[in-house]
């Protein structure tokens, strides 16, 4: 099994060694023990959480500590952190691909893995979520246009779709690597076999998939922001206090960016580390991350003094109450760590030159997950707990099951992470080869055409590729 | 001691005077007339006079009465009791009601009988009209025009016809596979 280098690539050492490298980890026995004492443990989380859920069901949501007062408790907290780290893809793959930036390369892959899995896991919490889950079915059954249920169910479900769409389409060449590359077993061959769609790198084949990822690239942005802009209309189309806010839009598509950006450099640093991948994501990765980092928190932050500052000013009665719980309160201990874990350390860490090294910008971007994932938990308790009658403040106090459900919930994203890694390339082959190419002015010293330079770069023009498609008879 | 036998005594008799001596098994038939307005404006409250009499015309006095109109909620059509009122000596009762939806109402008045009388029922109608100043709950402004306009439907249609061209592209690709020839750039590895 040795990869054969095309004939003139840049650098023949740099390029085997790319191809040994991403295929590393899909090599059989790559793993070891550690590793599958890792996917042990993952699966052993998994079970448990899934035994939690069962328990739960068959005694009901009682068992939970969610009630009549405080309704959406650790499920939602979690949905709606999955579902904000799964922009994570859509920004590093799609905007960067569409405004040419070429340092994305070598992490498109993770961040594309990022999207489908966490919004696997998203939408799953929503199930978790519910006492009669078979109800689920009564959304498609009778839909309602003007619930914002409805409109979150067409909205992640079309993003699941475009998002494996996403991430499908840049696996085509390197499939056919792996493919070709007699890598793995009979099942596994017969699966790259059929994935790869006969992909041969011809300029035909180029020219095609150059147009449906520039299609994809442009489409998955909109569908994205409109996920989350849905999930926070879910709390914004309320009259309730602390969600009764018309810039939860943006601010939550911009805090789902942010803590989207943190999973990819936490992710990153995970994968580059265990599977040796220094060579390809390197420091300049983590920095330019990190500076993308900074920018989005520091957005971040100031819609979140917006959002306050225009409530605390106002101080109507039932905003004062829950605003007075989140500063001084009962959930204040929440709300400081993430105003400190989430906004205040990560930007000391990034702003400054001393600690912009890839150590402090992992070290950033865990706390700003753990930080804005209590964030989504001060955003959806405390204005649940506040009555909206004379009556006391409602409580929630999560139990075992919300706890194992949980914590199987991020166990499933490594795990399936893990597991997708074990069976595709973790670095997009194809397209850090073009980079280099594009780097050392390759095309040019081979003749490449203008025309087929343009159709094979994935993102030239994807406006006009999208429209010469509905043009276009097909052949 | 005495005053309370004598309670009890006339206790008895008027029992007997209100349900006759008619034999168990054989209610006297009541017959209800209702008197009502029927057109009314939404929220407003209507008052229905309602008349019991048995078959010789007398008054039936003390007969409980219940309007029920049908009432819908999520979906499903119940009827729900919405007045109740008790006959005087002269068997009139007004019940009180104030319809919440908007359109044609058909509602019952019912006496389900007691102290020997037979049930019965009589049926009332009312156009209710919108009033001309109004606070409507549900579906105003955005929401109703959402909803009209597929707003919703029409982007999330396209973007799904996006996906089956995408996937078309696919098939494609696999088509051009069929077809090798040979590429200037990376070849077959």
């Amino acid at each position: 099994m040795s990869a054969q280098i095309a004939a003139g690539a840049p650098d023949g050492n740099r390029m085997e060694h790319l191809l040994e490298r991403s295929k590393a980890p899909v090599q059989p026995g790559a793993w070891g023990i550690r590793g599958r004492l890792l996917v042990a443990s993952l699966a052993a989380v998994v079970i448990w959480g899934i035994l939690a859920w069962v328990w739960q069901l068959k005694h009901g949501l009682a068992v939970t500590g969610l009630n009549d007062r405080v309704s959406w408790g650790f499920y939602l907290t979690n949905f709606v952190f999955f579902i904000g780290i799964s922009h994570a893809g859509t920004l590093v793959s799609a905007i960067l691909r569409l405004s040419h930036a070429e340092w994305r390369r070598p992490i498109t892959r993770l961040a594309e893995m990022i999207t489908v899995v966490a919004l696997i896991v998203g939408a799953s919490m929503v199930i978790a979520d519910m006492g009669r889950p078979d109800r689920l079915q009564y959304v498609f059954m009778h839909p309602h246009l003007r619930s914002p249920i409805l409109w979150d169910v067409l909205s992640i479900s079309t993003y699941i779709a475009g998002s494996l769409l996403y991430l499908y389409l840049p696996l085509v060449p390197d499939l056919a690597i792996l493919r070709d590359g007699h890598v793995g077993g009979r099942i596994r061959q017969r699966l790259y076999s059929v994935l790869a769609l006969r992909w041969h790198g011809g300029p035909e084949q180029r020219r095609l998939i150059g147009r449906a990822i520039g299609i994809m690239a442009v489409v998955i942005v909109p569908v994205a922001i409109s996920v989350h802009t849905v999930v926070s209309w879910i709390f914004g189309m309320t009259l309730r206090s602390g969600w009764n806010s018309t810039i939860f839009g943006p601010y939550f598509v911009v805090g789902a960016i942010f803590s989207g950006i943190a999973a990819i450099i936490v992710v990153m640093a995970i994968f580059r580390r265990v599977y040796h991948l220094e060579e390809f994501i390197t420091e300049k990765h983590f920095r330019y991350l990190a500076s993308l980092l900074l920018v989005l928190g520091l957005l971040y932050a100031y819609f979140t003094l917006s959002e306050y500052a225009t409530v605390g000013y106002k101080m109507q009665v039932g905003d004062a109450s829950l605003l007075s719980e989140l500063l001084t309160g009962r959930y204040a201990p929440y709300f400081w760590t993430f105003t400190l874990l989430g906004m205040v350390v990560p930007f000391v860490l990034l702003a400054l030159p001393r600690t912009r090294t890839i150590r402090w910008i992992v070290t950033a971007a865990v706390l700003v997950n753990i930080g804005m994932w209590l964030k989504r938990f001060v955003i959806v308790i405390p204005s649940m707990a506040l009555p909206l009658l004379p009556y006391e403040w409602g409580t929630y106090r999560p139990t075992w099951v919300e706890w194992s459900v949980t914590a199987a919930g991020f166990a499933a994203f490594a795990l399936i992470f893990v597991v997708f890694t074990r069976i595709f390339p973790v670095i997009s082959v194809w397209e850090v080869e073009e980079g280099w190419e594009a780097e050392e002015g390759w095309e040019a010293e081979e003749g490449w055409e203008a025309e087929d330079a343009e159709s094979f770069a994935p993102v030239e023009a994807p406006l006009a590729a999208g429209a010469t498609i509905l043009a276009e008879e097909p052949s | 001691m005495r005053r309370l036998l004598a309670t009890a005594a006339l206790g008895t008799i008027a029992s007997l005077a209100i349900g006759g001596f008619t034999p168990a098994g054989a209610k006297t038939r009541t017959t209800i007339t209702v008197r009502s307005d029927s057109v009314t404006v939404n929220g407003a409250p209507v008052d229905v006079s309602v008349k019991v009499i048995d078959p010789e015309g007398r008054p039936v006095s003390g007969a409980l009465l219940r309007l029920i109109v049908p009432a819908e909620f999520m979906g499903e059509t119940r009827d729900e009791i919405v007045g109740e009122a008790t006959t005087n000596d002269a068997g009139e009762a007004v019940l009180r009601f104030a319809p919440a939806q908007i359109g044609r109402i058909e509602g019952t008045v019912a006496f389900w009988g007691a102290h020997g009388y037979a049930p019965s029922s009589a049926t009332v109608a009312f156009d209710v009209k919108r009033p001309a100043t109004a606070y409507e709950a549900l579906p105003v402004g955005l929401q109703a025009w959402w909803a009209r306009s597929y707003m919703i439907l029409v982007p999330v249609v396209s973007v799904w016809i996006t996906y089956v061209l995408v996937l078309w592209l696919t098939v494609r690709i696999r088509r051009a596979g069929d077809h090798r020839t040979s590429s200037k750039k990376v070849v077959t590895r």
